[in-house]
Formats: structure tokens, sequence, C-alpha cells
């Protein structure tokens, strides 16, 4: 008998980390507000705190649910299956968003010959093996990355520190226009993206709920990677300024691409590009594994065939936007103005409608799913036990009653 | 059957793993540019100049003595726009131009004057050529320089660099520039900023030949000379080496330099002293009639070079009258670069950046007239201090120990 699929406390710590930093760093984000834009940032990231609370308050109504069991817990079977699976049609488009980065981001700097459909095809093939092996796979290499990502950005900024490009003036004067500017781009735009898209932790908390402290893990974690993003935006601020961090495409790398230290130690864009592909593939795979998750417990679809599935959608769409700049602005214009509809509206209608009795029906389904089913201890995580060899058995036995 | 088609898929994928391959860059299939050179002609096209090292010249010891061959290749292409310009180098260079080592970008009067707002979109947008390059700005035309090759060094394009870190670092009179730098200061609110000039001085005898190596002393030689003032991309005009150096001080960007001082009451500054910048901090307030005063804190520190005054040196009320002294040089050191910059309107000095980040309110009123109306007429109050750290290893003078010798017989 396979062990069930299990994560712990401090797993979905570090995934949260890396995935909210993936490739947030390549832009600077929150430019509107021109030197402002740490502050736009750390003012989105307060609020992403509060849509954090709210996906975990969702899921403390029933911890062994994930987003496809919660919308049937609270919209009905028919609905529930709908929007689940709509859900992991949105969450794919996001992988394929990262997909395409992942391609520009190669044609821009390491290999501007490749073609990008090799590029693409490779990333996505590395993802769905990843996805292939589940998620306890997935979340190891995410521990086994961390270390390789944090240390490298300590290095980086040592290095820009040590070079003196750092400028804090370039800060000043703060909220030279009032806070209005700040707001407007933090709001809805910086809180889609990227902080409401911890929503895949709605996917994935189902797997830590053996740990009592999955929650304080999470919040935690979404602080430490809040300060950091807000750090390295200002960083970047510091030593660009606000006139050229809007014109550059990868504000990171022209930043990095500055340090020069004993004639010997530049062009370090390089290593950016390395971080940037590390963030990329945790993201492309989280969100892709997360989508076949979701198919998985929308409709029974075994892992393996779901992310078989998703994969060449995810591949396939990759090509759809014709150009680099279509799909810039597609990303951080139109889709932040659609994304917090199914990032923050629909949780938001669920958390409030759901007050009481989803957690009551959550726990009757439970103690029926218990008896009928896998026995006390295996109850909580009978949902994500199936598929991890092949997914013979159908998905999501405590929702089989309603 | 199953195995086989799983090796045959296994196989098909293999070639993916040599994707990299593409983007592959043979050594002996690039031309390795060192440095470039900007001019117009005159209808208003570009014409870039490229240093092309050639590896087999430097691959010998030595400085560009005893191998024969020239170490660089200079030539010329021509096109109205950048990078049209470069992409026509396929037609006369047999090697693909590699520019990733390219360290220096050297910009002709003309060009200067007709304005780098294109040169900069050049480097900024392209990989290969990169903004950190340094840039300088030549009175005459720009592949001249580059045609030079320098006493001590193979590739002169590496060895402009030297120049301009040697001096950032010892000279004090100039610093280094990237593209990226001008192109931030250009930006800025105050949209100024000064460019290092470059040229020949000495002899008008080029050294465009491996044969001058073969005398003891060279013609021509590559000089660091004037700053190129730009504003909102067009070069305006130039600062002598002298006020540069004032500007510097007030900038607060100077490292380590040599002042000349005089005796009381003498004409020539026949004494020095090695000063190193403490900090520099400048204040704008507001005057009583609404105008605006400029009030500047510097402050050095340094060792005596030379001091050819009488005088004891022993006490410590001795050096205050001379650090008074050098402070006064400095001070009008400092002035002499600030009235250049007045005068052609440019402001050099980052007075508005000082301003806009202390009266932010106040500053988008004055952004507009600033450079050609406000600055020019700013009133300004220097503060100098100085300290003589240390006086060397000499107390009092040997002129005062010379004449103690002539009063004992």
């Amino acid at each position: 008998m396979s062990k069930p699929e299990g994560i712990s406390a401090g797993q979905i710590g570090i995934f949260l980390i890396l995935f909210c930093i993936g490739s947030t760093p390549m832009f600077e984000l929150g430019i509107d507000a021109r030197q402002d834009s740490w502050i736009a940032l750390g003012a989105a990231a307060i609020a992403g705190l509060g849509v954090l609370w709210g996906y975990r308050t969702l899921q403390n109504r029933a911890p062994e649910e994930d987003l496809a069991g919660l919308f049937k817990l609270h919209f009905g079977r028919a609905i529930g299956t709908a929007l689940g699976l709509a859900m992991g049609l949105l969450l794919a488009y996001e992988s394929m968003r990262n997909v395409r980065d992942f391609g520009e981001l190669t044609s821009m700097t390491l290999l501007p010959e490749t073609p990008i459909w090799c590029v693409m095809l490779l990333i996505t093939g590395i993802a769905f093996y990843t996805v292939t092996k589940g998620v306890e796979t997935f979340f190891r290499i995410t521990q086994i990355l961390l270390p390789a990502l944090a240390g490298s950005y300590v290095l980086l900024l040592v290095l820009l520190l040590a070079s003196g490009r750092i400028e804090p003036d370039r800060l000043r004067p703060m909220l030279e226009n009032g806070l209005g500017p700040v707001l407007d781009t933090a709001f809805p735009d910086l809180l889609a993206f990227p902080f409401s898209q911890t929503i895949v932790l709605l996917v994935y908390w189902k797997y830590a709920a053996a740990s009592k402290r999955a929650g304080a893990a999470s919040y935690g974690a979404y602080a430490v990677v809040a300060l950091f993003l807000v750090a390295v935006n200002a960083v970047i601020m510091m030593v660009l300024g606000p006139a050229i961090a809007s014109i550059k495409a990868l504000p990171t790398l022209e930043a990095v691409e500055l340090i020069r230290l004993a004639s010997f130690i530049e062009r370090l864009d390089i290593l950016v590009t390395l971080l940037l592909y590390i963030g990329l593939y945790v993201k492309i795979s989280a969100l892709y594994l997360a989508s076949a998750l979701l198919l998985r417990s929308a409709c029974g679809l075994p892992l393996p065939a779901g992310a078989l599935m998703i994969g060449p959608i995810i591949y396939g769409a990759a090509f759809l936007e014709p150009t680099n700049t279509f799909h810039l602005w597609l990303g951080l214009e139109l889709s932040l103005k659609l994304t917090p509809i199914y990032q923050l509206l629909l949780p938001a209608l669920m958390l409030v409608m759901g007050i009481g009795w989803v957690k009551r029906k959550a726990e009757r389904q439970r103690a029926e799913g218990g008896r009928a089913g896998a026995g006390k201890t295996g109850a909580g995580k009978a949902g994500g036990a199936d598929g991890a060899k092949g997914g013979s058995r159908s998905g999501g036995e405590p929702r089989s009653s309603s | 059957m199953r195995r086989l088609a799983a090796l045959a898929l296994l196989l098909a994928l293999l070639p993916l793993g040599a994707a990299g391959c593409w983007d592959r860059q043979e050594l002996n299939e690039l031309g390795i540019i060192s440095a470039t050179g900007v001019d117009v002609t005159e209808s208003g096209r570009w014409k870039l100049s490229y240093q092309l090292v050639i590896p087999s010249a430097i691959s010998a010891q030595g400085s560009y003595v005893g191998t024969g061959h020239a170490p660089v290749n200079v030539f010329t292409t021509e096109g109205d726009s950048f990078r049209g310009a470069v992409s026509k180098a396929t037609q006369e260079m047999s090697r693909r131009l590699y520019f990733a080592h390219n360290q220096v970008v050297i910009v002709g009067e003309a060009a200067a004057r007709k304005g780098i707002a294109e040169l900069i979109e050049a480097y900024m947008r392209n990989g290969d050529s990169r903004e950190t390059v340094m840039m300088f700005v030549t009175e005459g035309s720009a592949r001249l320089v580059l045609e030079q090759l320098l006493p001590m060094e193979k590739i002169s394009g590496a060895g402009i660099v030297r120049l301009i870190t040697q001096e950032e670092k010892q000279g004090g009179n100039f610093r280094q520039m990237t593209v990226f730098d001008v192109a931030q200061e250009l930006l800025s609110p105050i949209r100024t900023t000064g460019v290092p000039g470059i040229g020949l001085s000495g002899s008008d005898e080029p050294v465009d030949t491996v044969d001058a190596a073969k005398m003891t002393h060279t013609g021509a030689k590559v000089r660091l000379q004037k700053l190129g003032v730009f504003k909102e991309d067009r070069l305006v005009g130039w600062l002598s080496t002298h006020e540069t150096r004032g500007l510097m001080w007030v900038k607060g960007k100077e490292r380590e330099t040599t002042v000349s001082f005089g005796c009381p009451d003498a004409r020539l500054k026949r004494n020095s002293i090695r000063l190193k910048q403490v900090r520099t901090q400048v204040i704008p307030t507001r005057k009583p009639d609404g105008g605006w005063l400029m009030r500047v804190k510097a402050e050095a520190a340094g060792t005596l070079l030379e001091y050819n005054c009488k005088g004891a040196l022993d006490k410590p009320a001795d050096l205050l009258e001379l650090e008074l002294r050098i402070a006064q040089e400095l001070k009008s050191d400092m002035e002499d670069g600030i009235k250049a910059s007045q005068r052609l309107g440019t402001d050099l000095t980052g007075f508005g950046n000082e301003l806009r980040l202390r009266y932010p309110k106040e500053w988008k009123a004055l952004e507009q007239e600033w450079n050609d109306r406000l600055f020019p007429q700013l009133e300004t109050q220097l503060d100098v201090a100085v300290s003589i750290v240390r006086t060397g290893r000499s107390n009092g003078s040997y002129e005062q120990a010379a004449e103690d010798s002539r009063g004992k017989e």
C-alpha cells in the first residue's frame, strides 16, 4: 500500500516563498507609482495578507478539501464541478503565462538564436515530468531549490551594495504626488499579481491537513516573501531610478548588469536569468500541478492523465499570443482587471455565504465518508491518496454523498 | 514492442539536450570589438568606427612592441540608423562583429552636438552591446582617437578604460561615465550631464603605426581633457579640466586629488597637498525675498606633499592658518566650476536635484526654467573646511631650515 501524499507545514512555507518570488523580480511592479513603487507593492502585500486570511478561513471550514471540493460544498455538486474545471483551466492559463515568460526571457538574454518553441517545449516537458511525480516530490524539489535561490539573491544584494550603485535618494521625494497614485497602482493590479496568486494554496493546503501549523507557516512565509519582494523592488529603484526602471523590460537584469567589481566580477545578469529560471520553473510546475489536481478532484481524472491533457494545452496556448508586447499587455494590464473576479470576488462570495453551515456540512460528510471509507486515520487524506500510482480509485471519497 | 517504442521515443528526445547549440559562437568566427567611435557625415548619417582586436598580434608578451603587426584594425561603416550602420559591417568584414567586449564608445563633437539619444537607445535595447561601456567625447573625429596606439597597451580600447580608472582614483579631475550613467543623468529632473573629453595632444604626428614603437617617445598622445557638457542629449559646450575638478568637489564625487596653493603674497602656487574628500553636503535654502540660496558644505582632509613657505608646523595652531589658505584655494576651484556651469546654463552641480528632494512641491514650478533662467542666477554660499591630518616626513620646511642656518652664522 502506498503512503498517502502528505506534506509538512514547513514545506508549505517554503513552497509559498518560492512560488511568490517566481517571476516577480523580472518586472519592476508598480512602476506607475514611480519612486513610490515599493510603497504600492507594500500596500498590496498588506492587503494580500487579508486575502490570504480569507483563503485560509475557507480552508479551515473543510481542511481535507481542495478548491474544487470547496466549490462543491458551497455551490452544490453541479456548479461546484463546473467551477472546479473552470478554475483548473484558469490555473493552466496562469501556468502558460509563465511558460511564455520563460521562453521570452531566454530569447532576450541567453539564447537569442534558439527558437522559442524549443525552449518552451523543454520547460513544459520538465514541468510535465514534475507533475506526474505528484505533490510530495514537487514540494521536496522546492526544499532543494530554496537555499540556492535565497543564497544567490543575498549574494547579489551584497554585490550591489559593494558596487556602490545603491542610491537611497532615488526613492525620494516620497509620495511626491500624494497617496492617490500609489493606491491606484496597488489596487487591484498589484493585489491581483503577485499577491492573490496565493490562491493555489487552496489546492495544496489539504495535503498538509495533518499538520496543525500549516496556517501559521503560510502566514509566516507570506510575511517573509512580501518583505523580500518589497525590498527587491526598492533596491532596483535605488539603483536605476524611476526613469530608467520604467523603460527597461527586465529591470532586475539591468541593475545587476551594472555591478563591476575588481575588474572581473561583472555581467552577473546571467545569474539573475538563472534565478528567474528557478522561480519560473516553480511557478509553472505549481500552477500546472494545481490545475491537474483540480481536474482530478473535480471529475476524478487520474493525475498523469490530467497532466497529459493539460500539458499540450499549456504548451499550445503559449503560442496564441502573437508577440511579447501582446503577452505582457495581456498579462500585466488586461488580465489583472479580470483575475480579481476569481481570485477575490468568488472567494469573498464563498466566505460570506458559507458562514456556519459549510463547516458543519463538511464535518458531516467527513464522518460519513469516514464510516464508509478508509477508516479513521486515512479518511483525512483519502482525497489525496489516489492518483499517485495511477489513480484507479475514484477521487474524493469524502464527498461522495451530498 | 513497448520497450522498443519507449526507446525510440527516448532517442527522438535526445537531440533536445543539444538545443543550446543553436546559439554557439565560435571564437574564430568573431571579430571582437574593443572600442567604438561615433561620427556623423555632413548629410547627417551616422558614421560608426570600430576598433577590432587582432588576436594573433596581441597573443605575444609585452606591449605592442615586437610582433610587427598592428594589434587592432579600425574600420568605418555608415548608415541612417545606428544598428543599420553596424549591420553594414558584414559587407566588408569577414567576421561577425562581437560587441560584448566593447568597453569604450567615443563620440565626435559633431555627432555629440547632433544628439546622442539614438546612441543611448541602441545601447539600451540590445543585449550584445551593453550600456556599461564608457563614454567619451572628442573635439575632432572619433575615428582618429581609435586609430591611436597607447604606449603601454596592446588594445587601446582597454587602455582608455585603464586611463579613466586611474584618473578617477588618483587624478581626481574626471570620473567614468558609462552610457548608463549618461542616460540616467539625462533622464533626471535636471536633464544634464558631463562626459569626459578625450583627445590628442603633443605633436601632430599620429601614433597609428607600430613603427612608432621603435622610438623612445611618442608623437601625439591620447589624453583626457575637458568635459563635454550635455543638456537634453546634445553637447552644448566644454568645461576646462580645472573647472571639472571644482565640480567634482561640489558634487561630492571627488576621491583624491592634489591641490596646489601659494604662500602668503606669492603669485605661484608652490606648495601642494593630497586631499581626500570627507563629505560634501548641499543644502538648498529659501531666501526671505523668495529666491534660492545653495549652501555647499565641503570637508576635506589630506597630507602635505610639499611646503616651501616660512614658518613652523609643529603646533596645531600653526596648521590652522595653512588650512584656511588651502580651503580658500579649494573654494575658488569649486566656485570656478559652479560659475562655468552657470555660464553654459547647464546645472552640472546637481543643485536642482537637491532642491527637488527637499522642496518637491516648489520644484514643480521651477523645473521648466531651471537650466535656462534660474540656475545661472543662483546664489551660492560655499563653506569649505580642510584639515591637514599629517604633514609627511618633515615638520618645518626646508626653506625655513635653510634660513635658520643662515641666521646662525
